[in-house]
């Protein structure tokens, strides 16, 4: 067995960056924030390297058939090495100078990100699985990371209470089509079922899939955990888990259902369609009634999980390619959207309630500015990045036949602008009820924030450069 | 198509089925005798004295955590073993950096001080390294 | 023994867990479930390994092996988020723990 180590670069830095960052931690008498930086370089040589494979386009497997090192693998790569970095950089001062536990923070940020470059490169069900718990298990502690905050110790308990569960479904389901076709491997998965021959066992474990996929990517009626885990978890953990996470459960579910899973098509059709229109609808209409801006924040994530549904609803080439687009995109901005969050942060702490944005328009020009750019993306209105993804999706799931989803989508396009432009509305039309004290603005944090807001309006002003590779990084 | 689905209905429902009756059978076939004696623990016929749930430190229980993990990685070890023969040098050497990677994790537990039993007291149960 | 006899246990098993899971008032009971869980699934893996796939194809079995691995890693990082919910709360039922509402 030869190993082609070059194809394994972007996980082999990301994995040695992981442990020096592990070694230094040791050493108390380093900055912590050293630590960060560190792990901001490795993420970005592994991005680096990640596009420039990309560029080559290469596609082989390794270890006997397990990864799949391909354009598709790689350009998740980037989406999950660009919300790495994103990350980094805004958490750096919301954890502040004083926390001596910071390193273990970057250490599972990092472990999180290369579980889910398994996840894409995954060409085995088990090793789809085994990238899942790593990322699971490194988010359930992040979440609970503030331990003095009863909210954030309960934010951990209750993403890992429902996640395990959703676990045990999806190692099940895995289970069940081993036996029905012999196999984990993806490719022998979809020679060994034809289109006659649908083994029921595997129908079952189709299903259990579904329900462990709803519940990563937070789809209704598996939604339950998301709004408590991102009011409860550090800001900065909440816009990680919206981002990356949920780019890499999609990442393996249009891998599996795509290509293992051909022969189920008009099955899963049906089901992805449904859950697409109630995640969509559920998501948005619920953020409406929210007050606190992580839990509409929350909701929107839901909802926005719903549209890169529709992509895979569409299931066709450029369905798929939009969706990847969409993620990407959908990353940037929501990172950006929770940084903006953290740029609120008064000398109280954080200002979470909607109403406290009141009057932010005049007394911090640049905040609001940062704010309303990701709104408006979020909402999809041109010309940021956010109307391009909504298009594109929009526009594959039209031609697949789809008309009555893009309707259902369009028509949840526009009541999503509606609680999106009230925080827009808010902080230029009101009058603050009372003065607040906020904080400097920290260096760090308007770098990632500068960085996010000229991804936003570059893709929306130029979006062929983007979905050009999107397009050709499709496995179909 | 509708057979297919059948089939699997059926052994959910058989599933279901089983787990329910027994429980419920149970419930019914069993004798309810509430006595004192009962519910006092058997310690060797000699009553028992205080209560049996007392509290123990919970230093036994991160050093079982951090036990536990260390343990569960040897099953590893044995699949890895069978076939050394056959894969040779390149075994080895993945088997030393997973190993690696292992002690890197203890010296990692050690010196955040995780393993140290004396000094929990001092911080009151705390096992942050502050 | 068949496959089948397998195929019962595990999902009685799996079906014990989900009850577990879903009536239990204690965290810690909720953890058995979910083990009970992943246990059904390398019991799955196993079994067709043995009868399913030809005999000198084993790799249900190693399954087996990472699904036991990582039921431990999911246990520890449980178990000490448990302690620090305990800490915090002073109790571990997920019912009782209810800051976040909305």
């Amino acid at each position: 067995m030869t190993i082609n180590w070059q194809l394994l670069m972007p996980e082999l830095i990301v994995i040695c960056t992981f442990v020096l960052v592990m070694i230094l931690d040791l050493f108390d008498s380093l900055q912590k924030s050293f630590l960060a930086w560190l792990a901001i370089v490795g993420a970005a040589i592994a991005l680096y390297v990640s596009v420039q494979m990309l560029g080559a386009g290469t596609d082989e497997t390794q270890f006997n058939g397990m990864l799949r090192v391909d354009k598709y693998s790689l350009f998740f790569n980037v989406i999950f090495l660009v919300s790495t970095i994103l990350t980094v950089l805004i958490s750096m001062s919301y954890l502040g100078r004083e926390d001596r536990r910071q390193g273990e923070y970057y250490l599972l940020i990092l472990l999180a990100t290369l579980g889910m470059m398994l996840m894409a490169a995954g060409n085995e069900l088990i090793v789809v699985f085994l990238g899942l718990e790593l990322m699971s298990l490194s988010l359930y502690i992040l979440a609970g990371y503030f331990r003095r905050s009863m909210a954030s110790s309960e934010a951990g308990m209750k993403y890992l209470l429902l996640g395990a569960f959703a676990s045990g479904f999806f190692l099940y389901g895995i289970a069940l089509i081993y036996g029905g076709a012999g196999t984990t491997n993806v490719p022998q998965i979809a020679s060994a079922l034809t289109a006659d021959t649908k083994p029921p066992l595997l129908l079952a474990g189709m299903f259990l899939l579904v329900v462990g996929f709803g519940f990563k990517v937070a789809l209704v009626p598996f939604h339950q955990w998301a709004p408590d885990v991102y009011e409860g978890a550090p800001t900065s953990i909440a816009a990680f888990i919206s981002a990356g996470p949920k780019a890499a459960g999609f990442a393996a579910f249009f891998r599996i259902f795509m290509e293992a899973l051909q022969s189920l098509q008009p099955e899963w059709i049906a089901v992805v369609t449904i859950l697409a229109v109630l995640t969509m609808t559920v998501g948005n209409l619920v953020a409406i009634a929210q007050r606190n801006i992580k839990r509409m924040l929350a909701y929107s994530s839901i909802a926005h999980a719903g549209y890169v549904l529709i992509g895979l609803a569409a299931a066709n080439k450029d369905g798929i390619s939009s969706a990847m687009l969409y993620l990407l995109i959908y990353c940037v901005m929501n990172i950006g959207a929770f940084g903006a969050v953290i740029l609120a942060r008064t000398e109280d702490g954080e200002s979470l309630m909607i109403s406290d944005y009141a009057g932010l328009g005049f007394r911090k020009p640049l905040l609001a500015l940062f704010m309303t750019v990701m709104l408006l993306s979020l909402a999809g209105f041109p010309p940021t990045a956010g109307f391009v993804g909504k298009f594109y999706i929009f526009r594959s799931a039209v031609e697949a036949g789809q008309i009555w989803l893009v309707i259902i989508g369009a028509i949840n396009t526009a009541i999503s602008a509606f609680y999106y432009l009230r925080v827009v509305v808010t902080m230029y039309m009101r009058e603050p009820e009372e003065e607040l004290d906020f904080l400097t603005y920290p260096g760090s944090l308007v770098f990632a924030l500068v960085l996010a807001a000229i991804g936003v309006l570059l893709i929306g002003v130029l979006p062929s450069y983007f979905l050009n590779p999107a397009q050709i990084s499709t496995f179909l | 198509m509708l057979f297919n689905f059948a089939n699997v209905l059926i052994f959910l429902v058989v599933g279901c089925i089983f787990v329910t009756l027994n429980l419920t059978l149970s419930r019914f076939l069993q004798t309810r005798l509430y006595t004192d004696e009962k519910y006092l623990p058997y310690e060797c016929g000699e009553d028992p004295i205080g209560d049996t749930r007392i509290k123990f430190n919970a230093r036994f229980y991160v050093i079982a955590l951090i036990f536990l993990i260390f343990d569960v990685e040897i099953v590893f070890l044995f699949p890895w073993g069978v076939v050394f023969r056959e894969i040779g040098l390149l075994a080895f050497v993945e088997m030393l950096v997973f190993i690696a990677i292992l002690l890197i994790g203890l010296a990692y537990v050690w010196v955040k001080g995780d393993l140290e039993w004396i000094r929990s007291i001092q911080s009151g149960g705390e096992e942050s390294s502050q | 023994m068949s496959l089948q006899h397998y195929l019962v246990i595990s999902i009685s098993l799996f079906t014990l867990g989900i009850f577990c899971v879903l009536t239990r008032r204690n965290a810690i009971s909720i953890l058995m479930g979910i083990e009970l869980i992943l246990n059904s699934c390398n019991l799955n893996f196993v079994a067709f390994s043995r009868y399913v796939t030809p005999p000198d194809d084993i790799s249900g079995q190693v399954i087996a092996l990472f699904g036991i691995a990582l039921a431990a890693a999911e246990a520890a990082v449980f178990l000490a988020i448990i302690l620090a919910i305990y800490r915090e709360f002073r109790t571990i039922s997920p019912d009782e723990t209810d800051t976040l509402k909305g």
